[in-house]
């Protein structure tokens, strides 16, 4: 995917999603913060580009809690990939994304939700210290990424999350990847400490 | 940029459906009000920043750390007259033609509001001809509250994974971070403040950090701030004490324009004011002042040897009577300037004594008419100075406002020229031939500004105001900077050319516009231009951008959370004294810097009932080409979070 239509793609999310808000369009809660949903994610990096000509991506593990927020959704997470050098001595990494995010959820049928949100955080890499010196072993960067998928409720408060994820990394040479993921979430209720904080 | 710029305008408009308009803000010197909301919705995380989000003024900066300013052009880059204040007591941290808003002991959360004046300003024992921007703090009212903050950037365009690769690139992209905390408390007939910030800022362009890392022996260059200070407030019976005291110490790569480069440096200030009221009765006082500044630079380890080690101290002192009847308010002071100036190590320097009679007043002829005039006379060093400035408004029920401001300034010849000193007091190396200047007295400065403001509409603020600056006598330097390609740094050959005349102006434009409680829209837009004067005087003001539009989208979903949208254009400029730079270096180093367009994103959100603010701000976000100085940085996309704790105690 270009960088142009990554930006337009975002831009229009963002203007959309400000929109929908402003005008009432979007759940509002009454209580933000008053419920959370922790979710656990299987996660693949599928696309190919010139990075992927240098490291081969392995399976990867995203986890994320979610909220009501005072319009749409808060998140926070994190995601955990490795990249395995494909020609040595040049090193493997594994790479942290740390990530809040704030989207839209939307319920599609009785058990069915979609969600879109956009999230922005810290790309962290971490080298393969066998062949990097100390102080280029971690290196990290700005990274956006826009979130969708969608919830296919089993009971009340679990539900099975199919996931696409599209994320790019503001290095010099921009990083594009693009996941596809697989989980299960739980609903849990906040506890009053927790939204005293919060609110 | 400009194709997207239809795209963008509209935007801004389907976004500010419902808009209320916002009440008109004047200071109490009568300058506009920007409110420590606004500063804080716009994401700035550093005092020196403030200088970004001021619509009237123009800056520039190398470092983006620094900034030379041109208040609504009563200056160009060359010159910084403009004044910066803490509750309206001067510091003096203009160093060698440079002002650093960072070097002031205040921390942003402590700010109330800012003042911004960008006409000539008299009283209270300041004249602030190049513009005055005060930062009034908050004040603790039968309480105390405690703040800490800390907030860090960085910028784009690591190597990241491709370090590792052929397409690897320099890793100079972090920005540094900012600490902070202060106390304040207020009690029935006692209140004071402690404050204590530490700022580190790395240069995140590969030519800066070559440049200043070599002639500083090779190491990571950065700038590192120390700032301390605390004030005192007692009061009794309507007499009100107040006693600042403050230090900032900045290891800096200071630019110095003899050079044509950054030099390392550490700069310390050392400040006291002590504010005394006494109230006879009601409508009557009188105050009492005395101030000392101490500002100098301390040498630093650098591969040219040079021995900066500068320092100036002004002792100010001074008494104010006010008295205010029905329609009347009027005040008047005598004011002692002594500056001392020279080096530390040689003990050469020299010593100036300024005497400044001023008064200043106001009468109201009816409710909505008011005139107004400050009268100032300078004496010193076998010299005279006069200062006036007159002062019309109208103002009427509705809430449209008109003032006519004035000025006509004849300065006195020694209290700006602190280069010309400098150079006549043992700085050889500067190679100035002053002697075109010695016996100018033709120096006279006048100012017309003309404001009008209201409602348009039910929801809808304007703002139209037009400027005129005449300069006559001034001193302009003729820099001729070249290239070392030995350090890829620069030198320069420097003259003085006196300016028989010349003159500028221009227009600003704001509208604010707010349908309901959770969206606001700001425009603003300003054109400006040299309007005569010879070819060298207008080659100067071509430093400073001809064409700036602003525009600031603001959805606040409540009190907790707040997104806001900025948008900036700054039309193209020419900096002429580069042009040798540019031939000599090709591409490299432009003599002409091209307009750009930039758009920040901020996100800010509150949390444990106020007591926890974050924010989390993109700079930049559509990562244009953005540059403020030939040699200085290019600035890409940018970002910067915040945490900041406060609480009463």
């Amino acid at each position: 995917m270009s960088a142009r239509i990554m930006t337009t793609i975002i831009g229009a999310f963002f203007w959309v999603g400000l929109f929908l808000c402003e005008t009432g369009q979007t759940k509002e809660p009454d209580c933000p913060f008053d419920s959370l949903r922790v979710a656990v994610n299987y996660t693949n990096n599928f696309n190919r580009n010139i990075h992927h000509d240098f490291w081969k991506p392995e399976a990867g593990l995203e986890t994320g809690l979610a909220t009501d927020f005072y319009s749409g959704i808060l998140e926070i997470g994190g995601t955990w990939v490795k990249y395995s050098a494909r020609q040595k001595p040049r090193p493997d990494y594994q790479s942290l994304y740390l990530f809040v995010g704030w989207g839209l959820e939307k319920k599609v049928m009785t058990k069915l939700r979609g969600n879109l949100s956009l999230r922005v955080g810290d790309h962290l890499m971490i080298f393969d210290d066998d062949f990097v010196e100390p102080e280029g072993r971690v290196e990290s960067e700005l990274a956006v990424e826009l979130a969708g998928g969608v919830s296919l409720y089993l009971s009340r408060q679990t539900a099975l999350e199919i996931s696409g994820r599209y994320r790019r990394v503001y290095t010099r040479h921009r990083l594009e990847l693009a996941f596809f993921g697989l989980g299960i979430s739980r609903s849990l209720a906040a506890p009053g400490w927790l939204k005293g904080i919060l609110r | 940029m400009m194709r997207r710029l239809p795209s963008i305008i509209f935007l801004f408009f389907i976004m500010a459906v419902g808009l209320k308009a916002r009440d008109y803000q004047i200071g109490p010197a009568g300058g506009r009000i920007i409110s420590s909301q606004e500063i804080r919705e716009a994401g700035i995380t550093r005092l020196g920043d403030l200088i970004q989000i001021i619509e009237e003024w123009d800056s520039a900066s190398l470092d983006g750390y620094n900034w030379i300013v041109s208040p609504s052009g009563l200056d160009h880059f060359q010159h910084q007259r403009w004044q910066a204040a803490v509750d309206g007591r001067v510091f003096d941290i203009n160093l060698m033609g440079i002002n650093s808003l960072a070097r002031l002991p205040v921390n942003l959360n402590q700010v109330d509001y800012i003042e911004i004046i960008s006409e000539p300003y008299l009283g209270e024992g300041l004249w602030a001809e190049g513009g005055l921007l005060n930062i009034v703090t908050r004040k603790a009212d039968s309480c105390s509250r405690l703040s800490m903050s800390l907030s860090a950037g960085n910028e784009t365009g690591d190597p990241g994974p491709y370090r590792y690769t052929e397409l690897a690139s320099p890793n100079v992209d972090r920005i540094g971070w900012t600490g902070g905390a202060d106390y304040t408390f207020g009690l029935k007939n006692i209140g004071g403040r402690l404050v204590v910030r530490e700022e580190v800022n790395y240069p995140t362009d590969q030519n800066l950090y070559f440049r200043n890392g070599r002639i500083a022996g090779n190491y990571y260059p950065r700038q590192d701030l120390i700032a301390l200070g605390g004030s005192l407030d007692l009061g009794r019976g309507g007499d009100a004490t107040r006693i600042m005291v403050g230090h900032s110490r900045l290891d800096d790569f200071f630019f110095l324009p003899e050079y044509g480069r950054e030099v390392p440096t550490r700069l310390n200030l050392y400040y006291l004011d002590i504010h005394h009221v006494r109230k006879f009765r009601e409508g009557l006082s009188l105050g009492l002042f005395l101030a000392y500044n101490d500002n100098g630079t301390l040498k630093a380890s650098n591969t040219l040897d040079l021995d900066f080690k500068w320092r100036t101290r002004r002792w100010r002192g001074g008494l104010e009577i006010q008295g205010s009847g029905e329609k009347l308010k009027g005040k008047a002071g005598l004011v002692f300037t002594k500056d001392n100036w020279g080096d530390r190590g040689d003990g050469n320097g020299g010593e100036l004594i300024i005497a400044d009679l001023y008064t200043d007043w106001k009468y109201r002829f009816s409710e909505a008419f008011s005139q107004g005039f400050s009268f100032g006379l300078s004496m010193g060093d076998s010299d005279n100075g006069l200062k006036f400035i007159g002062r019309t408004s109208w103002q009427n029920r509705a809430g449209y406002f008109m003032r006519l401001v004035g000025s006509y300034v004849t300065p006195l010849w020694a209290e700006e020229n602190r280069l010309w000193y400098w150079s006549r007091n043992g700085f050889d190396f500067l190679n100035m031939d002053d002697s075109p200047f010695l016996h100018n007295d033709k120096r006279r400065r006048n100012t017309i500004d003309l404001t009008a403001a209201g409602p348009l509409a039910n929801n809808l603020e304007f703002e139209i105001a037009g400027f005129y600056r005449n300069f006559r006598g001034e001193f302009y330097q003729d820099r001729v900077y070249y290239f070392i390609a030995d350090d890829s740094s620069f030198g320069a050959d420097i003259s003085f050319q006196t300016i028989d005349k010349g003159s500028f102006g221009g227009i600003r434009l704001r509208l604010d516009w707010r349908l309901n409680s959770k969206l606001g829209l700001g425009l603003s837009g300003k054109r400006q231009e040299v309007l005569g004067g010879d070819s060298f005087y207008k080659a100067t003001w071509r430093n400073i951008p001809e064409t700036e539009l602003k525009g600031r989208l603001c959805w606040r979903t409540n009190d907790n959370f707040v997104l806001n949208l900025s948008a900036t254009y700054l039309g193209d400029r020419y900096w002429r004294e580069y042009l040798r730079v540019e031939e000599a270096t090709g591409d490299r180093f432009h003599a002409g810097l091209n307009e750009f367009w930039n758009i920040d994103l901020t996100a800010q959100i509150y949390f444990w009932s106020k007591k926890i603010r974050t924010v989390l701000a993109f700079k930049n976000i559509l990562n244009s080409d953005i540059q403020y100085h030939p040699i200085g940085a290019e600035f890409d996309l940018s970002y910067f979070a915040l945490l900041e704790f406060s609480t009463t105690l």
